[in-house]
């Protein structure tokens, strides 16, 4: 299969905004998830309300700024692309608040700010991850029958045993665990797919049932 | 058919692979139902990958949110029109709630007219719900108050599971709020009927876990249904109605509290207590339910709950994070006591909120009373835990404070009025005076009386404006000085403040207008304005009330027929002509700062008070306002040099009188302003021994002087400057140990000053050119990594100010020179040509290079940095 990548749409956000920096429902949308998780950072970090107002927009900003200027090479992944340009983001802002210590030391300070850094990279990829997986499961919830995605979540989800899930469902034990198996595969290979960048979803949707071993 | 050996690796990969399709793959399920190897490997394939691993922990992760059930349900009733129950007729349905459908039926042997409750149908061969469904029932069936929704009975009918209970004629209180909110008195009165309930129903050890609007039915009083016991009523709006507690649908008897399920979260978000939206194992207390009680009194008086977010997870991040808006913020004019009985039910920790609904409905009780509540606002311990975090007293008194000022206002701002037709009608009756002859007298006596009690009222009014007025600018002082409260704290909510007092302050100065008893107050009033102003960085408004408060001196100094030279008024009017000279250097009017300082100099030197500590002071005041000058001079004025030494012998010669009369702590920090600037001076007239000795003389006096919190901010910022003159004394003339030495000093000292105003964008422009200075000792000392690591914050610091300032030249200017010296060295620093913000550095400088005073500088450095 053959695409010319520019003509696709990205499925993630943080893709759609690369490729269209104007699209405003994609920039609504980052801006909901990804400023929360923002939020969370600064407040695990102990800043200030305001602090944080500020922080969010800015550190946002900048990440479509970085987006739109750092150019994505596609021999390499997505996701290493997106850590490089979220360091570089934090990097513009964590020394905007290496001063705001209460008058610690400075080497105190930069020690923070390192562990501030790596958290933020962590948690945006975290974030990046969460948005990956609700996408495929929407995904591949369209495309198994109702029982057998009832199965996985309640195995997963819940945590409840193949008999409960059997039970409640009025499923042979053995139907269950191969509806969790079946639905956890299809969503290891949306993901997988999701990741690259950038590829049509719709496009592909039906082609993962033919992949051979 | 049975499948005894195990099925091969491919066999399984085939069926995984396999599309949705229904071939009978029965034995293969029957084997793996039976073979724990064969479950293992199916695990082997699909889970345990590495790749899945961290995927498979975001399946069990809140923040991730799953697909909505296929939602077929609406349809299917619809199609299906009304279920037969036997033993029952259906008559209507008459809601969908979270957990179910439900309808009106009549009981057809007791002729009883009933609600029949529905397990909301696509879910229903979901054990956990029916488990909690029978749950529900069987508790809620074991209450009887007259305030709580009786269930008669449970059952299953083809597979769904019903409650038969109590109907209730009338609304949820949902409904009603949605029309019309309460008063803060049948708030209280139906929490109060509402927390009696729901204690009965703790005594039975049954929580309802699930308090919220619309599960809180309003019934019309019924004569015909005979009543266990009698029901609390109450009027809302003039209607008599009976509150009742449905929907035990979350109820569980607190022992049962290890059936809690996972992680899933039961509830309804935006009335949901902290610790329940948390899951935490003990959510399961009175507690919740007295959170519920403070959330249904919440929007009972504010029309809406405590937390509200577009979506159900980032309510309960606000339920788990932030504190709720104060209702009388959403209802100014809720009583106080109401609103701290609503907060204490909503506090964060179970243990700060009421220990029963009893206790509770006492204090709602007490406050329909009329008498003193026991919540208190704030506790004293509590405000000890929250010292830290000061602004909700702050908050509280403060507003309480301003609120009470505003108000003032409004009343003699309505009392002014109420005195102007007074007087017109005083005036009409003097007309009808004049016809009258026969009731002249008589009524001239009542007019002179009428008279002079106007004027008693309003010199009682003069004198209340007065102290308002007093208080007013007493108060913005403290607030807008003294740092001890504010270092560190919530700059947004110190502003708020400084707002609110500066709106009052303002209706207050409208209201003195053309008052001339009242123009002392007014200037004082206006200075204060000015003061707050500048420490809201608005020094333009800062600069325009201080003229106005000058303005207000200079009318009052008229209509003074003599000033005393120990009038205070005259040492007030001085420091007001130094603030308006601070609010014109931070708008670089530097010729007109100089200008207001002199006047200042000239108001202060007249200015004799009697007392010798007064003096004392006076003089410190006088040396300062000479210091001043003396910067100006220095930065802003090329020739300005040769007057300079005329400001700083001034400055020395009323600091030793002032500490001859009296030592006082602030005396040495303006004697180590003197000793720098004379320094500086020294300096750029090539004396540079004796520049040096200056900057050492202001280091030995800083580092003697001990600094009292107040004072702390002027010591470190001196202490900033010395190390800082003397870092860039030695770069000049050596030896390169010192230069490092006292840029290090020097940068620590910043960095407090800039952690204590990060939005100055000034400190960060001396921190950034010190870290290169920096960097440039470590380079020569071959420290590359020191050097990469300084010149990287200088660079960042200098972006920072360079973007938000792209029009301050000094700014662009290091930004560019910079960049071109890491770029120099980058091999040794390790630097990559990327991370040098080049392209921002020329971008900036471009606007410079346009013909003006910086072309020729600019053109250069742009040349410099296009280089390849």
């Amino acid at each position: 299969m053959s695409y010319d990548a520019d003509m696709e749409t990205s499925p993630t956000l943080l893709g759609r905004l690369r490729q269209s920096p104007a699209d405003q429902d994609a920039w609504q949308a980052f801006m909901d998830r990804y400023g929360g998780m923002i939020d969370r950072w600064c407040r695990s970090w102990g800043l200030q309300p305001a602090d944080i107002d500020d922080i969010r927009q800015n550190v946002l900003l900048d990440l479509a700024k970085q987006m739109a200027n750092f150019q994505y090479d596609a021999t390499r992944s997505f996701r290493a692309y997106l850590k490089t340009i979220c360091r570089r983001t934090w990097c513009d802002y964590c020394k905007n608040r290496r001063e705001m210590g209460s008058g610690s030391s400075s080497f105190f300070v930069i020690l923070k700010s390192v562990q501030a850094e790596e958290q933020f990279v962590t948690e945006f990829e975290e974030e990046w991850n969460r948005e990956l997986l609700e996408m495929a499961m929407r995904e591949v919830r369209g495309r198994v029958q109702e029982h057998t995605w009832r199965a996985f979540e309640g195995m997963t989800r819940e945590g409840l045993s193949g008999a409960e899930v059997a039970e409640r469902l009025g499923m042979k034990v053995g139907a269950v665990w191969v509806a969790k198996s079946k639905v956890q595969k299809m969503l290891q290979d949306t993901v997988q797919r999701l990741e690259a960048e950038p590829v049509s979803m719709s496009q592909e949707a039906d082609d993962t049932q033919t992949v051979n071993p | 058919m049975e499948v005894s050996q195990c099925p091969s690796m491919d066999q399984w990969r085939e069926m995984l692979d396999e599309g949705g399709g229904d071939t009978d793959r029965s034995p293969l399920f029957d084997h793996l139902e039976g073979c724990a190897a064969c479950r293992e490997a199916l695990d082997r394939m699909t889970e345990q990958t590495s790749e899945w691993t961290s995927w498979r922990a975001l399946l069990r992760d809140p923040r991730v949110s799953w697909p909505d059930p296929l939602d077929e349900a609406p349809a299917q009733t619809a199609q299906e029109g009304l279920p037969e129950i036997p033993g029952y007729e259906i008559l209507e349905k008459i809601g969908q709630g979270g957990m179910g459908v439900v309808y009106k039926a009549r009981h057809k042997t007791l002729g009883r007219i009933v609600a029949l409750k529905f397990l909301r149908d696509h879910r229903l061969d979901d054990p956990h719900l029916r488990r909690r469904f029978r749950q529900e029932a069987a508790l809620a069936a074991r209450l009887q108050h007259p305030n709580i929704v009786q269930v008669f009975d449970y059952n299953t009918f083809d597979e769904e599971a019903y409650i038969s209970c109590e109907f209730v004629e009338g609304g949820t209180l949902a409904e009603r709020l949605r029309e019309q909110l309460l008063t803060a008195q049948e708030a209280a009165r139906l929490t109060e009927v509402l927390a009696r309930g729901i204690q009965a129903a703790h005594e039975a050890n049954v929580l309802h876990r699930d308090l919220k609007p619309a599960n809180i039915l309003l019934a019309k009083p019924n004569p015909r249904v005979q009543l266990v016991g009698e029901a609390e009523t109450i009027v809302l709006n003039g209607e008599t109605l009976i509150p009742k507690l449905a929907d035990f649908g979350l109820a569980r008897a607190q022992e049962q509290s290890q059936l809690t399920h996972g992680s899933v979260v039961m509830g309804t978000p935006s009335y949901m207590p902290p610790e329940q939206a948390r899951s935490e194992p003990f959510w399961s207390s009175v507690a919740v339910d007295i959170y519920g009680l403070g959330a249904i009194l919440y929007e009972s008086v504010t029309g809406r709950p405590p937390f509200r977010a577009s979506t159900a997870l980032e309510t309960l991040r606000l339920v788990t994070e932030t504190e709720p808006v104060r209702p009388r913020v959403l209802q100014p004019q809720l009583p106080m006591d109401l609103e701290t009985i609503c907060l204490k039910c909503l506090r964060k920790n179970p243990i700060d909120r009421y220990a029963s609904a009893d206790e509770l409905a006492e204090d709602l009780r007490c406050f329909l009373n009329h008498q003193p509540i026991h919540a208190k606002p704030v506790t004293r311990l509590r405000r000890a835990i929250l010292w830290t975090r000061r602004h909700p007293i702050m908050a509280l008194l403060i507003l309480a404070c301003s609120v009470l000022g505003l108000g003032l206002v409004a009343t003699m701002a309505a009392f002014l009025v109420s005195m102007q037709s007074k007087n017109k009608e005083l005036a009409k009756l003097n007309f009808d005076l004049m016809t009258q002859a026969e009731l002249v007298r008589k009524q001239e006596q009542t007019n002179k009386e009428q008279q002079q009690q106007l004027q008693r009222q309003k010199q009682a009014l003069d004198h209340s404006l007065k102290s308002m007025a007093a208080t007013l600018s007493a108060y913005s002082e403290v607030i807008r000085t003294d740092r001890r409260f504010f270092i560190d704290e919530d700059q947004e909510f110190r502003k708020r403040i400084m707002y609110k007092t500066l709106e009052a302050q303002t209706q207050l100065v409208a209201l003195m207008k053309d008052n001339d008893d009242l123009l002392l107050e007014q200037a004082r009033a206006l200075h204060s304005m000015s003061g707050l102003s500048q420490s809201l960085g608005q020094s333009d408004q800062a600069a325009r009330y201080a003229k106005q408060a000058i303005a207000s001196w200079e009318r009052w100094e008229f209509l003074a027929a003599r000033v005393d030279p120990s009038s205070k008024h005259l040492l007030e009017a001085g420091v007001c002509r130094m603030d308006l000279g601070n609010a014109l250097m931070s708008l670089q009017s530097h010729q007109e700062a100089i200008r207001w300082y002199q006047e200042a100099i000239e108001y202060l030197i007249r200015y004799q008070p009697s007392e010798p500590r007064q003096r004392a002071e006076t003089l410190i005041i006088l040396a300062e306002a000479n210091n001043h000058v003396a910067t100006l001079l220095i930065h802003h004025d090329p020739q300005g040099l040769s007057q300079v030494a005329k400001y700083l012998s001034a400055a020395r010669q009323a600091i030793r009188q002032s500490q001859d009369l009296e030592p006082l702590p602030r005396a040495v920090f303006s004697l180590a302003q003197t000793e720098l600037h004379e320094g500086t001076v020294a300096a750029n007239t090539g004396a540079a021994d004796k520049a040096r000795r200056h900057y050492l003389n202001a280091v030995h006096i800083l580092e003697d002087a001990s600094a009292e919190p107040v004072r702390q901010f002027t010591k470190v910022k001196l202490q900033a400057w010395a190390y800082r003159d003397l870092g860039l004394w030695h770069r000049r003339h050596g030896p390169p140990e010192e230069t490092f030495q006292w840029m290090s000093k020097s940068i620590n000292q910043w960095s407090l000053l800039l952690a204590g105003n990060p939005q100055h964008a000034p400190y960060r422009f001396e921190l950034a050119g010190q870290r290169g200075v920096l960097g440039e000792c470590f380079f020569k000392k071959q420290q590359f990594k020191e050097a990469a690591q300084n010149y990287h914050m200088a660079l960042s610091d200098a972006l920072i100010i360079s973007r938000a300032f792209p029009h301050q030249w000094s700014y662009v200017q290091l930004l560019a020179q910079l960049c071109l010296v890491v770029r120099r060295d980058r091999e040794a620093l390790g630097i990559s040509l990327a991370d040098i913000p080049l392209v921002d550095a020329a971008s900036f400088l471009e606007p410079f290079a346009a013909p003006g005073p910086y072309a020729e500088a600019a053109g250069k450095l742009l040349k410099e940095l296009q280089k390849k």
